[in-house]
């Protein structure tokens, strides 16, 4: 039996699925025009034989399938040490997530922006012979991705084809969910690219394309995020050279995202380095050359702000997507509708004669997803089976209720959902530290948090509480990609956009977090 | 003590996972193999309405739904991964009574093996085989919205419990635990984790509150099953926060964490020589009747203060056949004897519902 899946992970009873989930490989036959009307579940089958290899082990949906772990175990802290040994010609360069850096400003009691000082330090000068090049913020694309969420959702208003709400696409979690149970709602995915996807393509289009280096091969991207999610988006195909290079690609295709480790990975990193993290300087550390043009070395290299707690700690988008709305329709205004717990909540951009224009909702965590996805989805088509000797006609009082209600409640009027899978948003995700991780607390010299509620509240405040400067609409986002499409020769869809399919796979029944951590943080890295 | 066989009747062609007794009305509701459930009256053990074509594989569990007399709601969770909510309906112009399937509850990713609703009715909660619990809250006529997904169990949860009062909800599962939930500040969470089980906990149920014996002093008490043929007692020691009975103090002062601490007390007097699937706590008599994988129907009562013994023993009860399921019923045939007369109701792999009366020798 293979390491990753032991006898703990089987049941005992193990049906075989009603529909196999393997996708068939081979090529449809041509459809026929024919329609055939049939009562539910009497259809013919026209589904071929499929095909099931022992590494997937499809018999039963409990099991965790092989490529999910691989993909997990294989980006780790030790894979980076031994990337650094084993490939000294790469120019390597992390990308740090806000969410990460507000935690570690709490595991270090300092600020934000000291943490990023003491994880360049870290990164660049404490590793030995081969140290990364640069550590690059993530919210520049933040604020890339914000842009065209925003006039994504404007141009969706005028377009009767596109499916609405759009749904943010920036959560790897969710988007494996969807794709994996619901693929039926995948038209209603964001088309743009999260802002790990746009900063691996932009860092190593731009370096290539400014003579820093020849292929995406040459650059080693490491990113520090928030949660093991992340590494399932690293890894997509969808998120590689070939889908964006210019010159032809020899036909190897490099992920745009080559190691993606979490925040408590990188603690194990230095650890494994033996450095304490407490004793890296905090001073602060030269602007890193990121680019040889100045707009885009700018845009770079400006800290921004997380902005308020109305954001959220998953990016801002559904406030960035409501003030160009507001902005668009002018004299609207905001009406907040709590939803039935903190992590659900409606926005409705009301006109000033107080009819709803649009509904934006914030929807984190499984439970209010399970929700979002059931509103979503078409209502079922069959006939539910009545019984007696005479149809009962369905209350039709209740009927006009449940209509009149819905009008209301401006449901057909919903433009965006933020969604998110962890509740509490990305500060909460399952690569942070832990509030019972005694070990890491004992290894800062901390006291535990009282729970994890209270770390999260603490985590948070560090992560409203980075610098205020400029806001993203000084930015003159358009010049900015202006430049970087002149620089690298990549057309402005490449950046920003990508797609997504349905799998047959079985992300939809995650990788616990425990799991993947131990598997991701085995010395041999893989299987 | 003796156990007699009342009636038996061939309820369905494949075996019968569950029976549910109505709270207060004569019915009984079965959950069968063959993707029906079936009404019988036990005023005369006919069968009264066949539910079926709402679920595609095996109907594995029912649950009535509590104070709902005038029209009676039935939950029937699936293999087919769903829930059905159906309901009993008065035709207005006819008076003509008929049950209608009102809606699917979709979203475990795997088959389902429990529901339940809470003692006042307002929570239903589901456990599947894709280890988390799932509690649902009906929104508004027939509109139901996940409240919570509990993924604490490590492997698939074969049953869940409600309190007969508090908001506490109780899941057993392969991985030989027991969990209490209560809802926190802003979500359910998993309050106490009761090991202790050297196997799979098949089924459990709360002490009722209206059993003579029990006591508010002594605390609630949840009675298990497992695979490991017994069946155990635990007793709640200690509890605070949101959703706690009288006599506790209030959570404001301590943080809004709930807090549930509980004990096993008692491992009732061996009696199973396999699994032991199931397990009933009666209101009228405070005696627990079990059912197993050998075919044997048990009762015990409580001679003293958490002291057990063996008061009646029916073996092959249905044959050669496992049961299934066993519960405690209000009698409401022609020959039961008084108000509070009671019968035990049983079922199998054969697809039979036996009745049983509990005697004097």
């Amino acid at each position: 039996m293979s390491a990753i899946l032991s006898a703990d992970a089987l049941n005992d009873f193990i049906a075989p699925s009603v529909e196999c989930i393997k996708p068939v490989e081979s090529l449809p036959e041509p459809q026929s025009n024919e329609l055939t009307v049939g009562i539910e579940g009497t259809m013919p089958d026209t589904r071929t034989a499929a095909q099931i290899s022992l590494t997937d082990c499809l018999a039963c949906s409990g099991c965790v399938t092989s490529s999910e772990a691989v993909l997990v175990s294989m980006q780790s802290h030790n894979e980076v040490l031994s990337a650094l040994q084993q490939f000294p010609g790469k120019k390597f360069v992390a990308l740090l997530s806000p969410q990460s850096r507000a935690a570690l400003a709490v595991a270090l009691q300092t600020t934000e922006q000291t943490v990023t000082n003491m994880v360049t330090e870290l990164l660049t000068k404490s590793l030995g012979e081969k140290q990364f090049e640069m550590v690059v913020d993530t919210n520049p694309f933040r604020q890339l991705s914000l842009h065209y969420a925003s006039e994504e959702v404007l141009d969706s208003l005028d377009d009767p084809e596109r499916k609405r709400p759009i749904l943010t696409s920036a959560c790897p979690g969710f988007i494996c969910y969807l794709e994996s149970t619901h693929p039926i709602l995948i038209p209603h995915l964001s088309t743009l690219k999260s802002p790990q996807a746009i900063g691996g393509t932009f860092l190593k289009a731009l370096m290539i394309g400014e003579g820093r280096a020849t292929s995406p091969d040459d650059v080693y991207i490491v990113s520090i995020m928030p949660c093991f999610d992340k590494k399932l988006e690293g890894a997509r195909g969808e998120l590689t050279s070939t889908a964006w290079q210019v010159n032809g690609a020899d036909g190897t295709s490099v992920r745009d995202v080559d190691c993606v480790i979490t925040t408590r990975e990188l603690l194990s990193l230095a650890e494994a380095k033996g450095i304490d993290f407490r004793s890296l300087s905090r001073s602060a550390q030269p602007t890193p050359a990121i680019s040889s043009n100045p707009t885009i070395q700018k845009f770079l290299t400006t800290r921004l702000t997380n902005g308020a707690a109305d954001n959220g700690t998953s990016g801002g988008n559904l406030t960035t997507i409501l003030s160009s709305l507001l902005a668009r329709y002018p004299g609207s205004t905001v009406t907040i509708q709590p939803g039935r717990n903190i992590d659900t909540r409606d926005y409705l951009v009301v006109s000033p004669t107080g009819e709803t224009i649009a509904k934006l909702s914030r929807c984190y965590g499984f439970r209010n997803i399970q929700n979002l996805v059931r509103k979503l989805k078409p209502a079922p088509t069959r006939v539910l089976p009545i019984f007696g000797a005479k149809r009962v006609a369905a209350t039709p009082a209740a009927a006009r209720r449940v209509a009149a209600k819905k009008a209301g409640s401006g449901e057909d009027k919903s433009v965006y959902v933020e969604v998110m899978a962890c509740p509490g948003g990305c500060t909460n995700g399952g690569g942070q530290i832990k509030w019972d991780d005694e070990a890491i607390w004992t290894a800062l010299g901390l006291d535990k948090p009282e729970s994890q509620r209270d770390l999260l509240a603490r985590v948070d405040e560090a992560y409203y509480s980075a610098s205020e400067e400029t806001k993203e609409r000084e930015y003159g986002i358009q010049a900015v990609v202006g430049e970087f499409l002149k620089a690298t020769g990549l057309e402005e869809d490449k950046l920003v956009r990508t797609g997504y399919r349905q799998v047959a796979n079985d992300i939809g029944n995650r990788l616990s977090e425990k799991d993947a951590l131990a598997v991701a943080s085995r010395n041999d890295g893989g299987w | 003590m003796k156990l007699t066989q009342l009636a038996s009747i061939a309820a369905h062609p494949d075996r019968v996972w569950q029976v549910a007794p109505h709270p207060t009305l004569p019915f009984l509701a079965t959950a069968s193999a063959d993707k029906s459930s079936k009404i019988i009256s036990l005023l005369n053990f006919n069968t009264l309405t066949t539910l079926d074509g709402g679920h595609k594989r095996t109907v594995r569990s029912v649950a009535w739904k509590p104070n709902t007399e005038d029209e009676p709601v039935l939950a029937t969770g699936s293999f087919d991964y769903n829930a059905g909510i159906w309901r009993q309906f008065e035709d207005e112009a006819t008076e003509k009574k008929d049950w209608q399937f009102l809606v699917i509850l979709e979203g475990h990713e795997s088959e389902m093996k429990r529901v339940a609703w809470s003692a006042g009715g307002s929570f239903l909660a589901t456990c599947s085989r894709d280890k988390s619990v799932w509690v649902w809250e009906e929104m508004d006529d027939d509109n139901f919205e996940t409240v919570a997904v509990l993924q604490d169990h490590t492997q698939d949860v074969k049953c869940v419990a409600w309190h007969p009062e508090d908001v506490l909800l109780a899941s057993g599962s392969y991985d030989n635990n027991i969990m209490l939930y209560k809802e926190g500040s802003d979500d359910w969470v998993c309050v106490k984790v009761l090991e202790g089980h050297e196997s799979t906990v098949w089924s459990l149920e709360f002490e009722p509150l209206k059993s003579p014996k029990y006591s508010e002093e002594r605390g609630s008490r949840l009675v298990s099953c497992s695979d490991d043929f017994t069946v155990k007692i635990w007793t709640r020691t200690e509890q605070t926060g949101l959703g706690s009975g009288g006599g506790q103090l209030p959570s404001i002062l301590r943080g809004s964490q709930p807090k549930e601490e509980w004990e096993c007390t008692a491992t009732l007097p061996k009696a199973h020589s396999r699994s032991v699937y199931s397990v009933s706590w009666s209101k009228v008599t405070g005696r627990i009747v079990s059912c197993g994988g050998d075919g044997k129907i048990v009762v015990y009562e409580e001679a003293e203060d958490n002291e057990w013994k063996i008061v009646a023993e029916v073996g092959l009860a249905h044959g050669a056949y496992e049961i299934n399921c066993v519960a405690w019923s209000t009698r409401y045939d022609k020959d039961k004897r008084g108000e509070n007369d009671e019968i035990i109701i049983s079922s199998c792999d054969d697809g039979k519902v036996n009745f049983w009366v509990l005697d004097e020798e």
